[in-house]
C-alpha cells in the first residue's frame, strides 16, 4: 500500500513538472515563448541552431522550439488541438496552403503591424515571395516567407544516358518529360519511369494545372474550375503515363522516392526541400531539372508554379509575447539564418541577396551548383490555393478521386467532376 | 488416440509451417533493421542479412530521444498498470463478495465499458480532458484508463471461484472485509492476479490511438507513438523505421518470454466459465 | 458474511466515479454535441437537432465506412476464431513441442500493434516487399497491396488475423484441457472417427469458450483503427475507412466536431445494443451457480 502511494505520489510530481514545461521557472524579466516547426533529424538540428543563436544573441527572450510530427498535416492538426486547449505557440511555421486558416480560425496575427512599427525595411526581399505572405486584395503583409520550395524534376543520369537521353537542366516541356519517361521505363528489368510526390497534397495537381492554363477555383463568383479542360489535361497526361505508357507506377510518393534513390526509377517530382538528401543518398549521377517552360509542344501555356513551403506566422498572446515574437522572427529571417535553412535543408530563402551567385552563398552554390536551380524559376511563382474553409476535407476529396482514377475506379473526368461536386456542395457554393 | 507417423509429420509440418508464417513480420523487423539500405530493396527471402549493419539502430539513437520514450513508456505503464490493478481489485471484490442491489447493473455498466470502442468517446473524452487542462499531460493519458473493465470482469471471474468457506473462515477469525481482501482472495488468486497484471501491462505499454490523441509533444511521447512519427517523413526509409520498431517491442517481447508461464498457462479460459 | 452496509459500495466508488466523469458522462455529452453545431475553436454553438445524423446518413464516405468495417468483422472475427480453434487442436496433439508452438503462436499478440503496422509497411510494398517476391516465386503476381482499393482491406483483415488468433489459440487450448479424456475414449470405443468425435464431443463442451472467444474477437474487432491509420490512412479513396478511423478523422483531422460526435454515438449506441443482446445470451448460458 505504501508502494503505491509512493508511486502514485511520484507521478504527480512527475506529471505536474511535465505540464507546461517551457513555461516554467519565468524570471520576471525574461519572457519565454514557443516555436514549433515540422522538422526533424538533420533538419531539426538547423531550427534548433537558429533558437539557440537567437536565445544567446540577447537576453531579454527565451525561445524553445519543438518539432511536430506528421509534417505541416500534422501541425496544423496540433495547433487547432492547443488552440482549444489554449495552449497555443508564439511563434509557428505553416504551409502556404493553410494561409487562409491560420488567419480565419487560429487568428494569426499580421506581421503588418510591426513591420509598420518597426520600419522593417522589405526592399532586400524577393517580391514574389513576398506575395506569398501578403493578402493580394488589402496588400497586407499578414506572415513572412520562411522556407520557400518549388518542385524539381529528379532524374537518375546514368539510367537515362542508358537509354540515350541527355536531359537539359532546363527541359522545354511537360510533353517530353512524359518521351523521357516512356523510354526509360523498363518493368521487366525493375525499372520505373516516372515517380510524382502527389498524393500529399494538391499541390503538384495545381501546379499542372496552372500551367496547363487552368485554375483550382474563383472564390468571387463561387465556381470550382479544377474540372474543367485543363484540368482534364493533367488527369489525361498522369493517366496516359501510367494506364498507357505503363511508365508510371501508381505506389505513393514516398515509396517513389524510395526507389528513385535506390536507382529503380528514371524520374521524380519532388520538393527542393528533398535536394540535400537526395544528393548525399543517391548512389548515382544525380540530375536536378527545372520544371519545363512550356506545357506541350504547341507552348500555349507558360509555366506557373505554385510555392511550397512555409510562411513564418506570429499567433495571438499577450502584446508582450507577440512583440517578443516579432524579434524572434526578425532573426530567423536574417542572413544567417536563412543561409543555414538553405544549406542544411535545400528550401530556398526570401532575400534577394541568398540568390546572388556573389553573395553570401557564393562558397556553397560553387560546391552544389544544383542547389539554386529553384531559384531560376522565381519569376513563375504563384500562390498556393488556399480554400476558404474545409481545406483539409477538400483536398482529400480531390485526391482521392484522382486515387480512384489511377485504381480505374472512374475516368480522369468523372473524378474532376466528382470532386468539384463533392467541392462545392463541402463550401455551400 | 491413433497417430501414424505420416500423420504425425504432416501435423509438425502444418504447425512448423504456420509458426514461420507467424513469426516472420517479427523475424523480418529483425533482419531489415541489421541490413544495409541498400540490399533491402533488392533482396528476396533471406532471413539473414549478408552483413550485419547496425547503421539504423545508431541513427535512431542519433535522431531520436529513444531513451526518453522508453522511459516515458515504462513509467506510464508501470502507473497505469499498477493503478489499474488497485481499482480493478477493489471494485472486483465489491462485485463478486457482497450481494447489494444494483450489483447487476453495476455489472453491466462494467460489461459495456469493455464492449464499447473506446474511440466512440474519443472526443468527448478529449474535450474533459481540455477542461482538466490535461492535454499533452500524462494525467490526461493516465486517469481516463485506470478504470478498466477487463481487469475488473477478469479479477470478478477469478475471485468468485474462491470457495466462500475461505471467506467464511477468516471472519470467523475477526478479519474484516479489507482483511479478507488481502489473506484470502489475493493470496489465492494471486496467479490470476499477475496474469491479468502482466496482459494489461503489454496493452498499455502498446496502447497506440489514446497516446496519439492526448500527447502533442514530441518528448513526452510513448514509445508506440514515437516510432510512428519517425516514419513520417517524405521518405520512408526501412532501415531506421524497423530498428525503431524493434527497439519499442524487445522489452516487451522479453518481459513475455520470461514471463510465458503467467501469460499462456494460468487459465483465462477460466472467465468463459 | 457480515458486512456494513456501505462496504461494497466503498469498493466499487473509485472506479465508479471514473467511470462516470469518463464514460458516462463523455456519452452524454457526445449525444449532445452531436445534436449541435459546434465550432470547436470559435465555441459556437447552435441546437439543430437531427440534421447532423441526416448529413451523416447522406454521406457516402460514412456509409462507406460502416459497410468496411462490416466486412473487417465479420472476415477478420470468423477466420481468428475458426484458426484459433484448428490451431489449438493441433498444437494439443503435438506432444512435446506444444510448449515451443504455444509460445510462438503467441507472439503477435504482444507485438505492438504500431510496431507490427510499421513491419507490415514495408511487408506489402508492391515493389520490393517479401510478400510479392514471394508469390513472384509461384508466378503470381502480387497486387498493389496498399495501393489498391481491391486490396487494401484484405490487407488490413490479414494483419488482423494475424494479431489475433494467437489469444484464440490459448484460449481454446485452455477449454481443451478440461474436456474429459474418458469421453474421447469411449467414442473411441464405440468406433467414432477423428471427425465425429470433434462434432458431437469437443465443439460442444467448448461452446462456452467459444462464445467467449467470438465475442472478445468480435468486439476488438470493431475497435480497428491504428493499422489503417498507418498503412493506408483510409485510402486509396477510403476503400479501408473504418467507423472507428471515419470519427478520428471528422474530429482531428477536419476538426469537424458535430460530424464526429454523431459518428461516434452512432457506434456508442450500436455497440450497446449488441452488448445487451450478448449479455442476455452469456446470462442464459453461463450465470449457473
Amino acid at each position: 500500500m505504501a508502494a503505491v502511494s509512493l508511486l502514485i505520489s511520484g507521478g504527480l510530481l512527475f506529471a505536474g513538472g511535465n505540464q507546461e514545461a517551457p513555461k516554467e521557472g519565468s524570471t520576471p524579466d525574461k519572457i519565454e515563448i514557443t516555436f514549433t516547426h515540422v522538422f526533424s533529424g538533420a533538419r531539426g538540428e538547423v531550427m534548433k541552431g537558429i533558437v539557440d543563436r537567437f536565445n544567446a544573441s540577447q537576453d531579454r527572450i527565451v525561445v524553445s522550439q519543438r518539432d511536430v510530427p506528421g509534417w505541416y498535416g500534422g501541425l496544423l492538426e496540433q495547433l487547432q488541438t492547443l488552440a482549444v486547449g489554449k495552449q497555443l505557440p508564439e511563434v509557428t511555421i505553416m504551409s502556404l496552403s493553410e494561409s487562409t486558416t491560420m488567419r480565419s480560425q487560429l487568428g494569426a496575427v499580421s506581421m503588418q503591424h510591426y513591420i509598420d512599427h518597426d520600419g522593417y525595411n522589405l526592399d532586400p526581399f524577393i517580391p514574389r515571395m513576398l506575395d506569398l505572405g501578403r493578402d493580394a486584395a488589402t496588400g497586407e503583409q499578414f506572415a513572412l516567407p520562411f522556407a520557400v520550395s518549388t518542385p524539381l524534376i529528379f532524374v537518375n543520369r546514368d539510367l537515362l544516358r542508358a537509354k540515350g537521353i541527355d536531359a537539359p537542366v532546363q527541359p522545354e516541356t511537360w510533353a517530353q518529360i512524359r518521351e523521357w519517361a516512356k523510354t526509360v521505363s523498363d518493368p521487366a528489368a525493375g525499372i520505373n519511369g516516372i515517380g510524382f510526390q502527389l498524393d500529399f497534397d494538391t499541390w503538384q495537381f495545381q501546379i499542372l494545372l496552372d500551367s496547363f492554363g487552368g485554375q483550382m477555383a474563383d472564390v468571387a463568383t463561387r465556381k470550382v474550375l479544377f474540372n474543367k479542360e485543363a484540368g482534364q489535361r493533367v488527369m489525361d497526361f498522369w493517366l496516359g503515363m501510367m494506364l498507357k505508357d505503363g511508365s508510371f507506377p501508381n505506389i505513393t510518393g514516398s515509396e517513389a522516392a524510395d526507389n528513385f534513390i535506390n536507382g529503380k526509377l528514371g524520374i521524380i517530382v519532388a520538393t527542393t526541400g528533398n535536394l540535400r538528401s537526395f544528393t548525399e543518398n543517391a548512389q548515382f549521377d544525380l540530375g536536378v531539372l527545372e520544371l519545363p517552360t512550356w506545357d506541350d509542344l504547341e507552348r500555349k501555356n507558360p509555366r506557373r508554379i505554385a510555392g511550397g513551403g512555409s510562411n513564418i506566422f506570429i499567433l495571438p498572446s499577450t502584446p508582450e509575447k507577440q512583440e517578443a515574437a516579432w524579434e524572434f522572427v526578425k532573426f530567423a529571417l536574417n542572413e544567417e539564418s536563412m543561409k543555414a535553412i538553405t544549406e542544411g535543408m535545400g528550401y530556398m530563402t526570401a532575400r534577394k541577396v541568398m540568390a546572388d551567385p556573389d553573395g553570401p552563398m557564393a562558397d556553397y552554390m560553387a560546391k552544389y551548383p544544383d542547389s539554386l536551380r529553384a531559384y531560376d524559376m522565381i519569376d513563375d511563382l504563384v500562390n498556393w490555393y488556399n480554400w476558404p474553409r474545409q481545406g483539409a476535407r477538400i483536398t482529400q476529396t480531390l485526391l482521392d478521386n484522382i486515387i480512384a482514377a489511377f485504381n480505374e475506379q472512374k475516368s480522369g473526368k468523372e473524378a474532376l467532376d466528382d470532386a468539384a461536386n463533392a467541392t462545392m456542395q463541402i463550401l455551400g457554393w | 488416440m491413433y497417430h501414424s507417423r505420416f500423420s504425425r509429420l504432416v501435423l509438425h509440418i502444418v504447425l512448423g509451417l504456420t509458426a514461420c508464417i507467424v513469426v516472420f513480420p517479427f523475424l523480418w523487423m529483425l533482419t531489415v533493421s541489421f541490413s544495409e539500405q541498400s540490399s533491402v530493396l533488392n533482396r528476396v527471402l533471406i532471413i539473414f542479412p549478408s552483413t550485419w549493419n547496425i547503421e539504423g539502430y545508431k541513427e535512431v539513437f542519433r535522431q531520436t530521444p529513444y531513451f526518453r520514450w522508453f522511459l516515458n513508456s515504462s513509467f506510464i505503464t508501470i502507473l497505469l498498470t499498477t493503478l489499474q490493478l488497485v481499482f480493478g481489485t477493489f471494485a472486483a471484490y465489491g462485485l463478486s463478495r457482497f450481494t447489494f442491489p444494483g450489483r447487476e447493473l453495476l455489472f453491466f455498466l462494467v460489461l459495456c465499458t469493455m464492449m464499447i470502442p473506446p474511440q466512440a468517446i474519443m472526443l468527448p473524452s478529449y474535450m474533459v480532458i481540455t477542461s482538466f487542462g490535461w492535454v499533452n499531460s500524462y494525467w490526461g493519458l493516465v486517469m481516463p484508463n485506470i478504470a478498466k473493465g477487463y481487469v475488473i470482469f477478469m479479477l470478478r471471474q477469478f475471485f468468485l471461484q474462491i470457495p466462500r468457506q475461505l471467506d467464511e473462515a477468516s471472519q470467523i477469525d475477526g478479519c474484516n472485509s479489507l482483511q479478507t481482501l488481502y489473506h484470502v482472495y489475493l493470496v489465492s488468486a494471486l496467479p490470476a492476479i499477475i496474469s491479468v497484471t502482466l496482459i494489461q501491462f503489454v496493452r498499455n505499454w502498446n496502447d497506440y490511438y489514446w497516446a496519439l490523441v492526448v500527447i502533442t509533444e514530441k518528448l513526452k511521447l510513448t514509445l508506440p507513438v514515437a516510432i510512428v512519427t519517425f516514419r513520417d517523413e517524405t521518405l520512408v526509409r526501412w532501415v531506421p523505421t524497423m530498428a525503431a520498431a524493434v527497439l519499442s517491442v524487445i522489452p516487451v517481447v522479453l518481459l513475455y518470454l520470461f514471463g510465458q508461464r503467467y501469460f499462456l498457462e494460468t487459465n483465462l479460459a477460466s472467465g468463459t466459465k | 458474511m457480515t458486512y456494513k452496509r456501505w462496504e461494497p459500495y466503498a469498493y466499487i466508488a473509485p472506479v465508479l466515479v471514473l467511470f462516470a466523469v469518463f464514460f458516462i458522462f463523455p456519452f452524454f455529452y457526445s449525444l449532445f454535441i452531436s445534436f449541435n453545431d459546434w465550432n470547436i475553436l470559435t465555441g459556437d454553438k447552435t441546437f439543430v437537432g437531427l440534421k447532423n445524423y441526416r448529413t451523416l446518413f447522406a454521406s457516402k464516405i460514412f456509409g462507406l465506412s460502416i459497410r468496411n468495417t462490416l466486412l473487417y468483422v465479420f472476415t477478420q472475427m470468423p477466420c481468428s476464431v475458426i484458426l484459433g480453434f484448428l490451431y489449438a487442436v493441433l498444437i494439443e496433439k503435438s506432444g512435446r513441442a506444444k510448449v515451443v508452438y504455444r509460445l510462438l503462436f503467441f507472439i503477435p499478440v504482444v507485438i505492438s500493434v504500431s510496431a507490427a503496422s510499421l513491419s507490415f509497411l514495408t511487408i506489402f510494398n508492391t515493389m520490393h516487399g517479401p510478400l510479392n517476391a514471394f508469390l513472384k516465386l509461384f508466378g503470381i503476381t502480387g497486387p498493389n497491396w496498399l495501393n489498391s482499393p481491391k486490396s487494401a482491406l484484405p490487407a488490413i483483415i490479414i494483419i488482423g488475423v494475424w494479431q489475433s488468433f494467437g489469444y484464440n489459440v490459448i484460449l481454446y487450448m485452455s477449454g481443451l484441457k478440461q474436456i474429459d479424456g474418458q469421453l474421447y475414449e469411449a467414442a473411441d470405443l464405440d468406433g467414432a472417427s477423428a471427425l465425429r468425435k470433434t462434432i458431437s464431443i469437443t465443439l460442444p463442451l467448448l461452446s462456452p469458450v467459444s462464445f467467449f472467444v467470438i465475442v472478445i474477437t468480435t468486439l476488438s474487432s470493431f475497435q480497428v483503427f491504428a493499422t489503417v491509420q498507418i498503412l493506408t490512412n483510409g485510402g486509396p479513396n477510403n476503400a479501408s475507412t473504418v467507423w472507428v478511423f471515419y470519427i478520428w478523422r471528422e474530429a482531428f483531422r477536419y476538426f469537424e466536431t458535430s460530424t464526429a460526435s454523431s459518428a461516434a454515438t452512432l457506434l456508442f449506441v450500436f455497440m450497446l445494443a449488441a452488448t445487451f443482446v450478448l449479455v442476455r445470451h452469456f446470462q442464459k448460458t453461463v450465470f449457473y451457480k
